[in-house]
């Protein structure tokens, strides 16, 4: 029963056999109308109901993608879950952004948020949801203890994997230093650090740092930044989670920028 | 009750405030891990039973499907007990700028740990929980707050209107979040008591939770998911509350 089920034929699909699938209608067709993350393939059964099955047909014959139509058990049976809603999806490796292209962009993205090894998905899922949110506008990951873009991280991040630019880059202190050279102002979320969140200015171009969930921030990228900054707190035990930490600093940010654009107008 | 913790950090936690309820830990044979080592070491001193077991799968046959996961290291500890409701704010006389939490069902024990140990690095002065059609304080709620649990205070109660009332009748604030509402929440003063309140992941807070509410704030709302994760919308919450100083 617990043998892994044979991809051949396929792409190279995310990882193993729970990391592959994605499920439920509303995940299923965020990820097929976002047309960013094209599925290998998609898989329904007659639990879905039909007005939902003619999007799927427009989707899928519009990117050819292969639509199989099986009976609900037997969805049940090849995703391994029964919360599929009669609706479920195989995908490929995560389409990350390009760097480079990222940072051409017009209009020019001007809020980052750089994840120096987020290795579990559920943080990795929170963060990339509250960067949709608090309007960040490119994340940029490394490749060592880094948790891939996999089926958790879609559903942790309610879909908002679709929604903001995701990069890879495999030396990620030579991507900060990219940035650095552009004009982003690079600030590293650290609890040793001694200046407060609200007492730097995060309002022109930034690159929010945040570190690794055992080590925090490594020497090298450490090295490149402009601020290292703290979240203040009076009687402080034990220390934040990295995905809270970085919706308290994205919030941050844009809470500075709409106050700065509210006294302009 | 006693629960199966496998995060050192929430382990520790435990053997330094309430010691006699850590009841022994399970080793894997070999050194304990960087992260362990501390924790065995203090165990050691305080005399808890430390016990390594020969995995099972070392006298049978290879690929005996029964063998349970062995390697890992974890402690047998009791569930902390949960304080008297009116204990969560008669402990001490009440000041301005101190904050408590109110958690309305929420279902799922990551987020609920996870509050608990944004409440501890935040100095929450204590936790109320719905008891029912709610994540229940499991061995998952201490791992993920990573000692958070032993930090704050917290009572579970069945009806979180009743307690809502009593906590007001004793001075009090309460304060919701909700998208329709217009204050941001860095507008809100911390010149009072406040109490505030967590809805659910789905549903947010109910009609009757938010008519209780003094003020109803919220994060200001910008992307295309529709909200944050309940975890870090109270940690975004809370540092609005407690972050200045």
């Amino acid at each position: 029963m617990s043998s892994p089920r044979s991809a051949s034929g396929r792409p190279k699909l995310v990882g193993n056999h729970n990391r592959c699938w994605i499920w439920g209608r509303h995940v299923v067709l965020e990820t097929l109308r976002a047309a960013i993350w094209r599925p290998a393939e998609v898989l329904i059964s007659p639990r879905c109901p039909s007005e939902v099955l003619s999007e799927i047909r427009q989707c899928t014959g519009q990117f050819g993608i292969v639509l199989t139509e099986l009976a609900d058990s037997a969805l049940t049976r090849r995703c391994r879950t029964e919360e599929h809603q009669g609706l479920a999806a195989v995908l490929p490796e995560f389409p990350y952004s390009d760097f480079g292209q990222l940072m051409l962009r017009k209009p020019r993205v001007e809020r980052w948020l750089v994840l120096d090894g987020i290795q579990d998905s559920f943080n990795f899922g929170a963060i990339v949801r509250s960067a949709v949110e608090l309007a960040t506008d490119g994340l940029v990951v490394g490749v060592r203890e880094q948790s891939a873009v996999n089926s958790q991280v879609v559903r942790s991040s309610a879909g908002g994997v679709n929604h903001v630019p995701i990069a890879r880059v495999d030396d990620l202190s030579s991507g900060v230093a990219r940035l650095k050279s552009t004009g982003v102002r690079i600030v590293a979320a650290s609890e040793k650090a001694s200046t407060r969140l609200q007492d730097v200015d995060l309002t022109g171009p930034t690159a929010i740092v945040i570190g690794n969930e055992g080590r925090g921030v490594s020497p090298e990228i450490w090295a490149l930044c402009d601020d290292r900054v703290r979240i203040p707190t009076a009687d402080k035990v034990g220390s934040l989670n990295a995905a809270v930490a970085a919706g308290i600093f994205c919030y941050e940010r844009l809470r500075q920028r709409l106050s700065q654009a509210g006294a302009r107008a | 009750m006693t629960l199966t913790l496998r995060n050192p950090h929430s382990v520790a936690a435990a053997l330094a405030t309430r010691p006699l309820d850590v009841l022994e830990i399970h080793l894997p044979p070999g050194r304990p891990s960087e992260g362990w080592q501390p924790v065995v070491d203090a165990a050691r001193a305080q005399g808890i039973p430390l016990r390594t077991e020969l995995s099972p799968s070392q006298g049978r046959s290879r690929g005996s499907k029964k063998s349970e996961r062995t390697g890992a290291t974890s402690a047998l500890v009791r569930e902390r007990a949960s304080t008297a409701l009116e204990e969560l704010w008669n402990c001490a006389p009440l000041a301005n700028g101190d904050v408590w939490l109110a958690l309305d069902c929420l279902q799922d024990p990551h987020n609920v740990g996870a509050i608990f140990r944004t409440a501890a690095f935040f100095g929450i002065r204590g936790i109320v929980l719905t008891r029912d059609r709610s994540a229940p304080m499991s061995a998952t709620v201490y791992d993920v707050a990573a000692g958070g649990v032993e930090a704050v205070p917290f009572a579970q109660v069945s009806n979180l209107a009743a307690s809502l009332k009593l906590a007001k009748e004793a001075g009090l604030w309460l304060l919701g979040s909700s998208e329709h509402a217009t204050k941001d929440i860095r507008e809100i003063p911390h010149d009072r008591p406040w109490l505030l309140v967590i809805g659910n992941e789905e549903q947010g807070l109910r009609r009757l939770t938010l008519d209780l509410c003094d003020e109803v704030c919220r994060i200001t709302p910008r992307g295309a998911v529709g909200s944050l994760n309940a975890s870090v919308a109270s940690g975004v919450l809370m540092a609005g509350l407690r972050a200045v100083g």
